[in-house]
C-alpha cells in the first residue's frame, strides 16, 4: 500500500468514524438537550416514594385528563398547585373527585380508591406547591371540645349554608351546600380550611384549630343524638311538618268524618 | 213503677226549670236535627283543636317565663350548656327536657295549632264550594273569615314566643314590613316593639305573650261562640235528598245521638294531635338555637299558614321608590300589605259580590254541589291556584335543594305561573263543573246505563239506559235548575234551588227604576257570565226516545 | 192580688205511668215518602222511625266493639301513668319517655273517640229527626212594632230637636276615646334618627363577633368571610344593625373601583343585614363571589360593589369603609354612610 493509498484509506475511515462521532455526538446533545427542555412525565424520581406512587395515581385515575399532566389545570379544572394535601383527601375521600360530569355542584359519591392510594395522591399534589395539610388529630381531641361554643361558631359560620342542623341548604343557581350527615371530622376540618368549591375558606386564624374541634364536636353531637320528640322529619323545619299535618293530621282526620257520616 | 235513677233525674230537672223554666229550650235542644254529611263535622276539628289549644296552651303558661332578659343555660341539654338567651328560650329549653310530660305538651300544642289553621280553611272552602255563605248567613261567613285571620295571627304569635332563631327570623321579617308602610312605618315599629330591633329593654316578648296567651284567645272564644249560636239558631244548612226541602233540616237528634257521635269525635281530634305529639318530632327549639340578630339558617321558614306571604315576598320583584327624601318599598309592602290585605277583603266581600251579580235575595237553606255553580267553582280555583302558588313560592329553597333544581329557576317558573295559573285553574274547574252537569243532564235523560246491549228488530244495536228512580230524578233536576217533568232546559250556570224562596226577596228585583250607568251594565255582564248557557254535546247521540228537547 | 211571683204546683215524682203512654204524640213514624209536613203536637218535630237491620248476635257483638275500644283506653291511661312515674328521663331509657307517654296517650284518646263513634254508629236507635223550619223573619206586624219602639225612644231621647244636647253629646264623646290612644304613647321611643346610625364610627376596630378578638390583617384567607362587630358593641342583639362581613377577594377580583377604594388590600367590608327585610346574609359563593340571603333569595354580587343580581332586594348593601390601623388590625373610617338595613319612609 502506497501512502497515499493509506492516506486516502485513513481519510476515507476517518471520514466515516468523523461521520459517526458526529452522529454520536448530535444524538446524544439531541438527547441531552430533549433531557432537559422537555417537560416532566412520570419519568422523574423524588426523594419520597409516595409522591411517586402519587404521580402514578394522578395519571391511572384520570385526574390528569382534566388537571393537567403535571396538575397545572387548564380549561376543564382548575391548577392543583398549592391546593394542599388536605384538599386531595377531602375531594377524594368524599368520593367528589374524579368528577364524573360538568353540573353545578360535585356530588359526594363512594371513593373510587383506598384511603391509602388518596394520601399518596395527596402527597403528590402537596409536593407541587404548599398549601393546607391534612389535620393531624384523633377523636378524643374533638371530643373533648366545647361543644356549646362550637354550635354558636357553627350558627354564625355555617348555619346559613348548611342549615341549623347540618341537613344540607340550597346556594344560587342550583348548587347547593350539602348535608353533613356523611362527613368525618377529618373532612370537616379540611373543608373548612380549603374551601372546597363555593364553600368560603375559613383559615386557621380566623377559625383556630380548637375553634374547628369545637365546631367538628358540636356537628358530630347533633348527628349523632336522638330526636327525642319522635320523627326528625329531614330536620329542615316546617316544610316537613306541613306535609305530615296535611297527609296524617288532616287526612285522618278527614277519614274519621268519612266514617262517622256512613251509615252504620 | 220508675227507677230510682228515672226519680233523680226527674227531680234535678224540675230543680233547674223551677228556677230556669229551661223545659222548652232543653225539649227543643234535644231534639235538634243534625244532618250527617260528613263534610259538616269538617267545622268542629277547628273547634276541638281549639280547645286543645286552650287545654295544652293552659300547662305550657304555667312554665313559660315570658321576658327577654338574658340568662345562662344550665339545663340538660349539653350542646346548649353555658350559652346565653333569653329568659324565655330558656324557660322552653327547661319544659321540653326537665319537665316530664312538657316536651309532649309543646309537641301537641304545636301540631294541634297547624290542624287548627288547616281545618278553617278546609272548612271554608267546604262552606264556599257548597254555597252555604248564601243568606241568611252571610253575617256568619263574615265571622269565619274573622276567625282565620286571628288564627293565623295567633300561630304566629305563638311560635314567636321562644325566641329561636327560626321565629325570630319571622320576627325580623314582620318588623322590616312594618316599617315600610309609608308616613307611621316606623313610629308603628318601634311603638310595637318598646323600642329599636329587636327590642332590648324587653317590652316585646311579653307584649307577645299577653296577645297570645289573652287577648286573641279571648276574641277567638267570643267569635267561635257568635259563630256556634247563630247555626244552633239558624239550623244547619243540608244537602239536597230524599225528603229534604228548604223548609226543613233532617238529621240525628242532638240528644243523644249528636253528642255522643261529637264526642267521639273530640277524642279522635285529641287523640290525632297526640298521636303526632307523640312520634312526630315539631319545631325543636334546642337545633335551631337562640336567637341572634347576626344569624340565620338556611332553608328559614315560617309555620304553614304564614307560607303564601313568605312567598309573595320572594316572588315580588325588586321595585322601590324614591322620592323627595322619601322611599316607599314596593317589594315589602305589596306582598307584605296590600296583597294580603285584597285577599282577605275579596274573601270577605265574596258572598255580598255574588249576590249582588246574581241578584239573589232569597234564603237558601239547601246546599248546592260545586258543579251546580261552575262560576263559582272556578273563582275557587282561581282564589286557590294563587294562594297554592304563593304557597309553594315560600318553600323554593327547600324544593330546589330536595329536586335539585336551580333556585332561581323554579323562582321564574312561579312568578310567571302566578300571572297565568290562576286562570287556567278557573277554566278547567269551570269547564269540569259543565262536564259533570252534562253527566247528569245525560243521566236525567236517559237514564243510567246498564252494559246491556239489545238488538233492535231494524239490527240496530243500542245499549240499554234504566231511568233514574223518580226521588233521584227529582232531586237532580232541582241541582240542575231544570223543571223535572219537562227535561227540556239546558244546563245553565247556577243551579237555583227549587225550593221556595220565602222572605221578604223573591228572587227578583223590586221594581224601582235604577239608573242604567255603568256600575248596572257591569252588573248585567257579570250576571250573564254567572248565569251563562251552554250547549250539551250529547244532544244527537243515540237514543231511543223521540227528541224532546226545547231549545230556548 | 197577690205580690208575690206565682209558685207551682208541687208533683208527686216517681209513681208514673211513662212518658209514651201517656203522650201518644212525640214520635211519629213516617210514610216512606217523606211528608214534609208531618209534625208534632208541638209543631217542630218529627221523628221517622229507622230500623236497625241486625242479626240477633250482632247487638251483643256490637257492645263488646265498644267495650273492647274502653277497655283498651282505659288500659292505655295505666300505662301513661306507669310510664310518668317509671321512666327515668336521665337515664337510657329517658329518650323513649315522649314516645311512651304520648303513645299512651293517644291511644287512650283514639280509645275513647272509636268507642264513642262506634257507640253512635251501632248501638243508639237510628232514627232521624224531622224538623221544621221557622221562617228567619219576624211577622211584619212585629217588626213595625220593633221599628216604632225604636223610632220612637230615639224622638224621646230629643236628639233630633235638641241640637246643642246632640252636639256637645258628638263632642263629648268624639273626644273620650282620646286618652286611651294618648296612653299609647309611652309605648315606644320615637325613632327619630336611629335607624340612621349604627355602632361603627372612626377607628373602631373590627372584632369577630364571637370570639370578639380584633382582626388583624392576615387573618383571612382568600375567599374567606368572616362576621364582625364595632369594638366595645360586640352584642348582636344590642345593636342589630351593626353587624358587618370581611370578605377578602385575590388581587384583581375585585370590579368596582369604588369598592376597591373603601376596602383595604382587597379586603371589603360590607353590611350583613339584607336591604330587603333585614336577614343577616351570609351565604357567600366563594368562587363566583355572590352572596345570598337566605330569607327571600336576594343574591349580591359581592365583587361589584355589592350589585343586587336576582330577588326582591332593591339596593346594594351599604359598605363600610375600612382601613388598617398602625398594630396591623382593621378599623373602620367611620359610620356606613347610609342607612342600614330594610327601607323605610323617611330614608331618603
Amino acid at each position: 500500500m502506497t501512502p497515499s493509498t493509506f492516506a486516502r484509506r485513513l481519510t476515507s475511515r476517518r471520514r466515516q468514524l468523523a461521520s459517526a462521532a458526529i452522529v454520536a455526538v448530535a444524538l446524544g446533545l439531541l438527547g441531552m438537550l430533549y433531557a432537559a427542555l422537555a417537560p416532566r412525565g412520570s419519568a422523574s424520581t423524588s426523594a419520597d416514594p409516595a409522591v411517586d406512587e402519587g404521580r402514578a395515581l394522578f395519571t391511572k385515575l384520570s385526574c390528569a385528563s382534566c388537571h393537567g399532566l403535571n396538575a397545572e389545570g387548564g380549561e376543564r379544572a382548575p391548577s392543583l398547585v398549592g391546593v394542599g394535601a388536605a384538599a386531595v383527601d377531602f375531594q377524594m375521600g368524599t368520593g367528589r373527585m374524579p368528577l364524573q360530569q360538568h353540573g353545578p355542584e360535585a356530588p359526594r359519591k363512594r371513593p373510587v380508591t383506598s384511603e391509602a392510594n388518596i394520601l399518596k395522591v395527596a402527597a403528590y399534589v402537596a409536593s407541587l406547591g404548599p398549601g393546607p395539610a391534612i389535620p393531624q388529630f384523633s377523636s378524643a381531641d374533638w371530643q373533648k371540645a366545647d361543644t356549646a361554643f362550637g354550635g354558636a361558631l357553627f350558627r354564625t359560620n355555617c348555619a346559613q349554608c348548611h342549615n341549623f342542623a347540618g341537613s344540607g341548604g340550597e346556594l344560587t343557581y342550583g348548587k347547593y351546600a350539602p348535608t353533613l350527615s356523611d362527613a368525618t371530622p377529618r373532612q370537616i376540618y379540611e373543608a373548612m380550611i380549603t374551601g372546597p368549591e363555593n364553600m368560603p375558606v375559613f383559615g386557621d386564624k380566623q377559625l383556630t384549630p380548637p375553634q374547628k374541634l369545637a365546631i367538628i364536636n358540636y356537628v358530630r353531637t347533633i348527628k349523632t343524638q336522638a330526636d327525642p320528640g319522635g320523627v326528625g322529619l329531614g330536620r329542615v323545619g316546617p316544610v316537613t311538618e306541613t306535609v305530615v299535618g296535611w297527609l296524617v293530621g288532616i287526612g285522618v282526620l278527614v277519614i274519621v268524618t268519612i266514617w262517622i257520616g256512613a251509615r252504620a | 213503677m220508675a227507677s230510682m235513677g228515672e226519680t233523680a233525674t226527674r227531680k234535678g230537672l224540675r230543680y233547674v226549670d223551677d228556677r230556669f223554666g229551661s223545659a222548652g229550650f232543653l225539649r227543643r235542644s234535644f231534639n235538634k236535627a243534625f244532618p250527617d254529611h260528613w263534610s259538616f263535622l269538617l267545622g268542629e276539628i277547628a273547634l276541638y283543636s281549639f280547645v286543645i289549644l286552650l287545654l295544652t296552651g293552659t300547662y305550657l303558661t304555667l312554665f313559660f317565663h315570658a321576658s327577654s332578659e338574658v340568662v345562662t343555660y344550665h339545663g340538660s341539654y349539653a350542646p346548649l350548656r353555658g350559652v346565653k338567651m333569653t329568659e324565655a328560650y330558656d324557660s322552653t329549653l327547661h319544659m321540653s327536657f326537665d319537665v316530664r310530660g312538657g316536651l309532649l305538651m309543646r309537641q301537641i300544642h304545636h301540631w294541634a295549632a297547624l290542624l287548627f289553621v288547616m281545618s278553617i280553611a278546609v272548612h271554608m272552602m267546604r262552606v264556599f264550594f257548597t254555597g252555604a255563605f248564601r243568606k241568611p248567613r252571610t253575617i256568619n261567613w263574615h265571622i269565619g273569615v274573622t276567625l282565620f285571620i286571628l288564627a293565623v295571627l295567633e300561630g304566629f304569635a305563638g311560635y314567636s314566643l321562644p325566641d329561636d332563631l327560626l321565629s325570630g327570623t319571622g320576627i325580623r321579617i314582620a318588623y322590616s314590613v312594618m316599617e315600610s308602610i309609608p308616613v307611621v312605618g316606623t313610629y308603628l315599629a318601634y311603638f310595637v316593639f318598646g323600642s329599636s330591633y329587636p327590642s332590648v329593654t324587653g317590652d316585646f316578648i311579653p307584649r307577645l305573650f299577653i296577645i297570645h296567651v289573652l287577648l286573641v284567645p279571648g276574641i277567638l272564644l267570643a267569635l267561635i261562640s257568635a259563630h256556634m249560636m247563630i247555626i244552633w239558631h239558624q239550623k244547619h244548612t243540608d244537602f239536597p235528598g230524599p225528603g229534604k226541602t228548604e223548609q226543613n233540616v233532617i238529621g240525628s237528634p242532638f240528644y243523644p245521638t249528636f253528642m255522643i257521635k261529637t264526642n267521639g269525635f273530640l277524642f279522635m281530634v285529641f287523640g290525632v294531635c297526640a298521636f303526632l305529639g307523640a312520634f312526630a318530632q315539631i319545631n325543636p327549639v334546642w337545633l335551631y338555637g337562640p336567637y341572634n340578630a347576626s344569624q340565620v339558617s338556611a332553608g328559614s321558614q315560617p309555620d304553614w299558614y304564614i307560607f303564601f306571604l313568605e312567598g309573595s315576598l320572594r316572588l315580588m320583584p325588586n321595585l322601590e321608590s324614591n322620592f323627595w327624601g322619601h322611599t316607599i318599598s314596593w317589594n315589602i309592602l305589596i306582598p307584605g300589605v296590600i296583597l294580603p290585605g285584597i285577599m282577605f277583603n275579596l274573601l270577605y266581600a265574596y258572598p255580598t259580590l255574588e249576590a249582588w251579580i246574581t241578584k239573589d235575595k232569597a234564603y237558601h237553606n239547601l246546599l248546592q254541589r260545586p258543579r251546580d255553580v261552575p262560576v263559582r267553582t272556578g273563582c275557587g280555583a282561581f282564589g286557590l291556584t294563587f294562594y297554592g302558588i304563593l304557597y309553594i313560592g315560600g318553600q323554593n329553597d327547600v324544593l330546589a335543594n330536595t329536586f335539585h333544581w336551580s333556585l332561581q329557576a323554579v323562582t321564574w317558573v312561579l312568578r310567571v305561573l302566578i300571572i297565568v295559573g290562576p286562570f287556567i285553574a278557573f277554566y278547567i274547574a269551570k269547564r269540569w263543573a259543565l262536564g259533570l252537569q252534562h253527566k247528569d243532564q245525560e243521566r236525567l235523560h236517559h237514564g243510567e246505563e246498564t252494559g246491556i246491549i239489545r238488538r233492535l228488530p231494524s239490527g240496530e244495536y243500542i245499549e240499554v239506559h234504566e231511568p233514574l228512580p223518580a226521588q233521584r230524578a227529582a232531586i237532580l233536576a232541582a241541582q240542575l235548575g231544570i223543571d223535572p217533568h219537562e227535561h227540556g232546559a239546558l244546563p245553565s250556570g247556577n243551579g237555583h234551588s227549587n225550593g221556595h224562596s220565602d222572605g221578604h226577596g223573591n228572587g227578583q228585583s223590586p221594581g224601582l227604576i235604577r239608573p242604567v250607568g255603568a256600575l248596572s251594565r257591569a252588573r248585567e255582564a257579570l250576571e250573564g257570565f254567572f248565569f251563562e248557557r251552554h250547549d250539551s254535546p250529547s244532544d244527537g247521540v243515540d237514543d231511543d226516545e223521540p227528541k224532546t228537547l226545547n231549545r230556548p | 192580688m197577690s205580690d208575690e211571683p206565682k209558685a207551682r204546683q208541687a208533683r208527686k215524682i216517681g209513681r208514673r205511668t211513662p212518658v209514651a203512654e201517656q203522650s201518644g204524640q212525640t214520635s211519629m213514624t213516617m210514610a216512606a215518602a217523606a211528608d214534609e209536613h208531618a209534625t208534632d203536637g208541638h209543631g217542630e218535630f218529627a221523628i221517622k222511625h229507622v230500623d236497625r237491620d241486625e242479626q240477633p248476635g250482632e247487638a251483643t257483638f256490637a257492645e263488646l266493639q265498644v267495650a273492647a275500644c274502653f277497655a283498651v283506653a282505659a288500659l292505655a291511661v295505666v300505662g301513661f301513668i306507669v310510664s310518668y312515674l317509671m321512666i327515668d328521663p336521665r337515664a337510657a331509657i329517658g329518650r323513649y319517655m315522649n314516645f311512651a307517654l304520648g303513645g299512651t296517650l293517644a291511644i287512650a284518646l283514639l280509645g275513647l273517640g272509636a268507642g264513642f263513634i262506634l257507640w253512635a254508629k251501632k248501638i243508639l236507635p237510628p232514627d232521624k229527626v224531622i224538623q221544621q223550619r221557622h221562617d228567619f223573619f219576624s211577622p211584619e206586624e212585629e217588626e213595625i212594632v220593633a221599628e216604632d219602639t225604636f223610632l220612637k225612644g230615639v224622638a224621646d231621647m230629643g236628639l233630633g230637636t235638641h241640637k246643642i244636647l246632640r252636639r256637645t253629646l258628638l263632642g263629648a264623646a268624639g273626644l273620650l276615646p282620646l286618652p286611651a290612644v294618648l296612653l299609647l304613647r309611652d309605648l315606644g321611643p320615637l325613632p327619630r334618627t336611629d335607624l340612621r346610625h349604627t355602632a361603627w364610627g372612626k377607628n373602631v376596630r373590627l372584632v369577630d363577633v364571637e370570639s370578639q378578638q380584633p382582626i388583624k390583617i392576615g387573618d383571612v384567607e382568600i375567599g374567606g368571610i368572616v362576621t364582625v362587630m364595632p369594638e366595645g358593641h360586640t352584642d348582636p342583639d344590642e345593636n342589630a344593625l351593626s353587624p358587618t362581613i370581611l370578605i377578602r377577594f385575590a388581587p384583581g377580583q375585585i370590579r368596582s373601583k369604588k369598592e376597591l377604594a373603601w376596602g383595604h388590600e382587597d379586603h371589603v367590608a360590607y353590611s350583613k343585614i339584607c336591604s330587603h327585610a333585614g336577614c343577616p346574609i351570609s351565604l357567600y359563593e366563594q368562587q363566583t363571589h355572590h352572596l345570598l340571603c337566605p330569607c327571600h333569595q336576594s343574591t349580591f354580587d359581592m365583587a361589584n360593589d355589592a350589585n343586587v343580581i336576582f330577588g326582591p332586594a332593591a339596593r346594594r348593601l351599604p359598605q363600610l369603609k375600612i382601613t388598617v390601623d398602625s398594630e396591623g388590625y382593621f378599623i373602620a373610617e367611620g359610620d356606613y354612610s347610609q342607612p342600614v338595613g330594610p327601607s323605610f319612609w323617611e330614608r331618603g
